[in-house]
């Protein structure tokens, strides 16, 4: 082999040694320097302490918190929002007909959040404009609109308010810890059953400028799952079966209670 | 200590329903009633959808209604013939209260239709125990009893279509059994309740069965419909919720063996016209409310219903 051609292997093969080694370099790098992603500035995120509510048989509403890390909390303002998932409403009102006062139906509001949630560290009207709530989700009234009128929406607030499913929230449920947030969220055992999801968004000058997402399952396990599993698919032979279990209960509750007389 | 309901899908108190149940079953013990007029009214105001209510306190029924009924079967007091029309017509009367109460639901109408026709069966229920006691007060007062003819004969039993009822002793037009069978299944497929109520008296004074032998066959009549309610309920409606009906069951049972040992030294008949003239001030509470107008600033003048 001559000189010439070892030099040019070694021109052939340092810059392949350069480029593996400085990867090396750099993933070593990577883990050396490893930093939490969120101890980076300017970075928003949100979670929640849950990440699924199991529905059994004690479940009686749920307590949550949402938290996160937000950007420099004198600049930015955060929102933060919890929907559920969309479902049909149907709203009746009391109404006086040949003298009695019976349920009329209201409104069949389709595809709305059934449960609405959300807090701003300032009031959300002097942070955002109307625009910009409806392209984020923000104005409640805006997934209402093409079922219900202005006047109808109103009550169905009402409604919701009164079931826990539907508040707007002051700063006070905001607490922050230097750039850390926290919310405390309540979801009633009213609030169905599916995909529920928290948002959080910064917003400086009237714009959103960063957002973050996280989820939450609300799911029946267990022998709830189980029970209305059967019962919405299997229906007859879930009638059919507690049927029979009742009259089992009841001719064993005579025998046992007739035992002596029987005698 | 709450417990969720799978089907209504909410939360209520345990104990609560326990003690629901417990009532209603303390009552049908004590004074020999089925308690489906009593849960089902409180169960609805306790704020569990009434739907659920009706459907679950079928399977309710059944059981008691066996526990209860099985000794007048070991008597010999039913009258099998009689009930197996009861029966035909009276599944006739439980499908359609049952696809009725899904049409009432569908225009938000179940509410009022279930207050409404509560109000009517607390009247008969309670107007029918006075009249009892009033008679027996007046068999008392002569001293002995009146002779009467083994039943009366009017214009309805010589309708077309007779048959024979070994067991009654009745020679009659079917078609009247087939009117009360239908008209007590209706009561059970809309209501949640037996039909007792409606069903003795009918076969006692309009058709003229023996008391023993009517409430027999009413008690055989009560354990098919409800059975077949419960069935219907769950494939049409899904609303039989079972933690619900178990809980009715467990309480229905425990509170009519309280009931039913208490009367035996307590003299029923006088607490039996105080409970009557409490069912009856129950229903004109209910009549009240469907007449006078809602409180605007109440919450329940608006309600929500998710369509799923």
């Amino acid at each position: 082999m001559s000189e010439s051609n070892i030099k040019e292997d070694i021109v052939k093969t340092k810059p392949l040694k350069i480029l593996v080694l400085s990867l090396v370099i750099i993933f070593l790098g990577f883990f050396i320097n490893y930093k939490p992603i969120y101890a980076k500035e300017n970075i928003l995120t949100i979670d929640l302490t849950k990440s699924y509510i199991i529905v059994d048989t004690t479940y009686d509403g749920s307590e949550l918190l949402a938290f996160g890390i937000s950007p420099d909390n004198q600049k930015y303002d955060i929102i933060v929002l919890m929907t559920g998932p969309r479902l049909d409403m149907r709203i009746y009102t009391k109404q006086r007909k040949a003298g009695v006062w019976i349920n009329s139906l209201v409104n069949t509001f389709r595809n709305i959040p059934s449960y609405y949630f959300s807090t701003s560290s300032s009031p959300i009207d002097e942070i955002i404009n109307e625009a910009q709530k409806i392209k984020y989700g923000l104005d409640f009234d805006s997934y209402a609109l093409e079922s219900g009128t202005p006047e109808q929406i109103k009550t169905l607030k009402i409604i919701l308010t009164n079931d826990n499913l539907y508040s707007v929230n002051n700063s006070s449920l905001i607490s922050f810890n230097n750039n850390l947030f926290k919310v405390p969220i309540s979801l009633p055992s009213l609030a169905p059953t599916g995909l529920y999801t928290v948002e959080v968004l910064a917003v400086v000058n009237g714009v959103v400028t960063q957002q973050a997402t996280s989820s939450l399952w609300v799911r029946k396990e267990g022998i709830d799952a189980f029970i209305s599993k059967v019962a919405s698919e299997y229906g007859f032979i879930y009638g059919l079966s507690w049927a029979f279990i009742s009259a089992f209960i009841g001719i064993s509750v005579f025998f046992i209670f007739n035992f002596r007389k029987l005698k | 200590m709450s417990i969720y309901l799978p089907l209504a899908e909410e939360s209520y108190n345990l104990f609560v329903l326990l003690f629901i149940g417990l009532t209603g079953g303390f009552f049908s013990g004590f004074f020999g009633i089925g308690g489906g007029f009593i849960t089902s009214p409180i169960l609805i105001a306790y704020g569990i959808p009434p739907t659920f209510v009706i459907a679950s306190q079928a399977s309710q029924i059944t059981s008691s209604s066996f526990s209860a009924g099985l000794s007048y079967w070991m008597k010999k007091q039913v009258d099998f013939r009689m009930a197996f029309v009861l029966v035909i017509s009276g599944v006739v009367g439980v499908l359609s209260g049952v696809f009725l109460l899904h049409y009432l639901l569908s225009i938000g109408l179940a509410d009022f239709a279930i207050s409404a026709s509560l109000v009517f069966v607390l009247i008969i229920v309670s107007t029918s125990t006075i009249i009892e006691y009033i008679n027996l007060l007046r068999s008392r007062l002569k001293g002995i009893a009146r002779r009467r003819k083994l039943h009366l004969h009017i214009w309805v039993h010589a309708l077309p279509g007779k048959v024979r009822f070994r067991s009654s002793l009745l020679y009659i037009s079917i078609w009247l059994p087939i009117t009360v069978g239908g008209v007590a299944g209706l009561f059970v497929g809309l209501l949640g309740v037996g039909g007792g109520f409606i069903l003795i008296p009918a076969l006692v004074y309009l058709i003229g069965m023996p008391t023993l032998l009517a409430i027999g066959t009413s008690f055989a009549q009560i354990i098919v419909l409800s059975m077949i309610a419960t069935i219907s309920h769950a494939y049409i409606n899904t609303t039989v919720d079972i933690v619900l009906s178990f809980f009715l069951i467990i309480g229905g049972v425990i509170g009519a063996v309280f009931g039913s040992r208490l009367a035996f030294f307590i003299r029923v008949e006088v607490l039996r016209i105080l409970f009557s003239l409490l069912l009856l001030s129950g229903s004109v509470f209910i009549a009240y409310r469907l007449f006078v107008p809602p409180d605007i600033n109440s919450s329940n003048l608006f309600h929500l219903v998710f369509v799923q």
